[in-house]
């Protein structure tokens, strides 16, 4: 993985439910272990075009590529394989299974036992490594699932509002986290606190009405009347 | 290996200890009953063998990925079936005809469960749907085994199905026949528990809380499952093989609704999951069926059917576990009032 150059490339990128179109004809690309952000209002498409790229949802028209190769249509577990990881907007653990056993079901198809007591490590929770997942508080959950997602060694982390529900210390930290990874795993965000945003200080995208209406570095896209008006608002 | 790891291996191997305690004591008890039980009473507990092995099969499957079917008497009853068919009908060398049927009974089995499976699973069907769909499968066995009574002899099924012979030896007496029903059980059970209590059996557990996830980790969650289904099919399908074999017949009740429903209680009476359970939840309610049906024979549905509904409304998560988290409750408070 060369960092800058595109690994994640979407190409008119189309996603309708019946009359709505929840994505339209999106267009964009994603460079190596870079950390990118997707912003705008509730309904703007964000989760669905992450849906799209995991697998999840299919696409209705459009390429989506990782690398050279064209993932769209493939399942779910094999776009895992290839590379691409995801935490859900909900937090989504296995609440029957302790904390290491989640990361331990997450890190066995790469058959590298070694990685969960380092991503246990990382993600600071070795005092709650034998908690059932279940009884975490939620930013815990939501550790806990990053964790998973980088225990499938992915080149594509996508994160679906990883601070919500996180106190600000949580959510400082998580940045910080995240800051981390840059250069060594390309991470997509869809975020809507913004202090988060800024101090990931990374590529941002801002949605709305299911396309793309701006992008590039945060301070620009502060001062970009349109988002403004549909999204950041006016002091 | 890391410390987190190996205490998860710890983990596994402790929560396997119980059960596999339970199973060693059991399996080891039963292997002396020979000693002091007369012919007849030990081919009835050779058939509550069998019928154990037969709820073992449903609760690999129900108890460790939370999907019930309700088909299973399917998979016995093809068992069976496939033995009385193959050693009665097809005319062949008696020396091997019975090592054939159980080879035709388990095939079968898992052959329809492979076709059904498939196209359920894959297709996403999954939770009360699931049910449905395998409860009205047994409904299209049952009725296939009355009315192609040509093969199947319909109503009045097929009488004289021969002992399993293996190499010229012939379980014909009921301490050959206990011991080789107790034999299939063994292997079956120490097999499936090694099996669930490792990393497979995790993966069914996590598929069981939220398969998206699992998905999205890179598991074929269809066809994990689709693999513990027509195991466990072949499984009911060699209960009901060898069961055939230690009756000396089969007839339709043998892939009948009832049945069915009978081992969906036997394994929820022993605790769905435990797998051991299920072979001590078979012999309880066997028993049980023994004292209320000598009471009156018509007793025996109407309290399967109000246990049916107890189980529903009363104790769903089965009448061991709730026992369990009434006596913790009960101690819980016993605590509280001493401080």
């Amino acid at each position: 993985m060369i960092p800058g150059q595109p690994l994640l490339r979407l190409e008119g990128v189309t996603r309708t439910f019946g009359a709505f179109t929840a994505v339209n004809n999106v267009t964009e690309e994603f460079s190596s272990a870079d950390i990118n952000c997707i912003i705008g209002p509730n309904g703007a498409g964000k989760s669905t075009l992450l849906n799209m790229i995991c697998g999840t949802l299919p696409v209705t028209s459009g390429k989506i590529t990782l690398g050279e190769k064209p993932i769209q249509g493939l399942s779910g577990d094999r776009i895992a394989k290839l590379g691409i990881a995801r935490k859900f907007q909900m937090p989504s653990v296995f609440p029957s299974l302790t904390v290491v056993e989640n990361l331990s079901v997450a890190a066995a198809l790469r058959g590298d036992d070694a990685l969960v007591a380092d991503i246990l490590s990382n993600i600071r929770m070795e005092d709650e490594a034998h908690s059932l997942a279940a009884e975490l508080a939620h930013g815990k959950k939501q550790w806990l699932e990053i964790g998973m997602a980088l225990a499938l060694r992915p080149k594509i982390l996508l994160l679906d509002e990883p601070t919500a529900g996180l106190s600000a210390d949580e959510t400082r930290a998580t940045a910080a986290f995240l800051k981390e990874l840059k250069g060594d795993v390309t991470v997509v965000v869809i975020e809507h606190d913004m202090a988060f945003v800024r101090d990931l200080a990374a590529r941002t995208i801002v949605m709305h009405l299911g396309e793309i209406i701006a992008s590039g570095a945060f301070a620009e896209i502060e001062s970009n009347e349109m988002v403004k008006d549909v999204y950041l608002g006016r002091r | 290996m890391s410390s987190g790891l190996k205490k998860i291996h710890r983990q596994a191997a402790n929560r396997m200890r119980v059960p596999t305690l339970v199973a060693v004591v059991l399996v080891l008890a039963l292997c002396v009953l020979p000693i002091w039980i007369d012919g007849y009473t030990l081919n009835n507990y050779r058939d509550i063998l069998l019928l154990g092995l037969f709820a073992l099969s449903l609760d690999l499957f129900w108890g460790r990925t939370g999907i019930l079917s309700f088909g299973h008497a399917t998979f016995f009853g093809l068992g069976a079936y496939g033995m009385a068919i193959t050693t009665i009908k097809l005319g062949l060398d008696p020396a091997w005809a019975s090592l054939a049927g159980l080879a035709v009974g388990v095939l079968l089995a898992a052959v329809v469960a492979l076709f059904v499976g498939y196209f359920i699973l894959y297709g996403g069907v999954r939770g009360a749907y699931f049910t449905i769909v395998t409860l009205a499968l047994t409904m299209i066995a049952s009725h296939i085994a009355i009315g192609w009574s040509s093969m199947t002899g319909g109503d009045s099924g097929l009488i004289g199905v021969p002992p399993l012979s293996v190499l010229g030896y012939t379980f014909y007496d009921p301490v050959s026949s206990f011991y080789l029903a107790l034999g299939a059980l063994t292997l079956c059970l120490f097999g499936s528990l090694w099996v669930m209590h490792g990393r497979f059996g995790l993966v069914l557990k996590a598929i069981q809380d939220d398969e998206t996830k699992a998905r999205t980790l890179g598991y074929k969650t269809q066809w994990l499952l689709l693999k513990t289904f027509v195991v466990s099919a072949a499984m009911a399908g060699l209960a009901g093989a060898l069961y055939a074999t230690g009756t000396g017949f089969v007839a339709p009740d043998m892939i009948a609704l009832l049945l069915s429903t009978e081992v969906i209680i036997w394994v929820a009476v022993g605790g769905s999951g435990s797998l051991v359970g299920a072979v001590i939840g078979t012999a309880i309610v066997w028993q049980l069926q023994v004292k209320i049906s000598s009471i009156s024979f018509a007793a025996w549905p109407i309290a399967i059917g109000v246990f049916f509904i107890l189980l529903v409304l009363v104790f769903p998560e089965g009448p061991v576990a709730f026992l369990a988290r009434k006596l913790s409750k009960l101690r819980g408070s016993r605590k509280g009032e001493a401080q």
